[in-house]
């Protein structure tokens, strides 16, 4: 799915962007659910936050198969 | 020519993602000094002690928003910053998995649906994210 070397092109850039989003939305994922009762207007953006990234992850994958 | 004009498409619906994306960045990285739960946020977190380890990745916003506004614009990144950016995503997996570990012994999920999702979610994803 993602490419582990760096390279001069948009697409390995952007993969090398995708792992770094790949590991905020593992904790993102975590804190969301376990805060879900407790939501403040962190929370809420994060959500948001992490929906565009997780996004962006799929695109970067699709566009490096 | 369809094939073209597909990929043109493809090319602008990924850039359409990486601008939003980019944008949402710039909020997650100020979403570190907004309160998160319990009148806590991210920032407060890293210095009160209990749940740096949390509060931690979250930080990558900023990198993430820098790296993604320099791919806008630039086009690429140097190989420097690729490697900067696996290494910073494998040190955010690295705190996240030692937190895992310690949190499952520590208190093992029970019969709580809300238990297991916050616990598995995160893998799928983490199990997601590396595969190659």
């Amino acid at each position: 799915m993602i490419r582990w070397r760096p390279g001069p092109t948009a697409a390995q850039a952007e993969e090398a962007v995708a792992l770094m989003e790949a590991a905020f939305l593992v904790n993102a994922a975590l804190c969301l659910l376990a805060f879900a009762g407790e939501r403040e207007i962190g929370w809420y953006v994060t959500l948001a936050v992490s929906a565009a990234f997780a996004a962006h992850v799929l695109a970067a994958a699709r566009g490096g198969r | 020519m369809a094939r073209t004009s597909s990929a043109g498409t493809g090319r602008a619906q990924r850039s359409a993602l990486a601008i939003t994306a980019a944008l949402l960045s710039l909020a997650g990285a100020a979403a570190i000094w907004l309160p998160f739960a319990w009148s806590t946020s991210p920032a407060k977190a890293l210095t009160d002690g209990d749940l740096w380890y949390l509060a931690a990745p979250f930080l990558l916003a900023i990198p993430i928003a820098a790296a993604l506004i320099l791919v806008l614009v630039t086009g690429s990144l140097r190989p420097g910053a690729q490697w900067g950016a696996r290494t910073l995503a494998g040190c955010a997996m690295a705190v996240f998995a030692v937190f895992i570990v310690g949190a499952v012994r520590e208190d093992p999920p029970g019969a709580d649906l809300e238990d297991w999702l916050a616990l598995l979610v995160p893998l799928v994803i983490a199990a997601d994210g590396r595969r190659s």
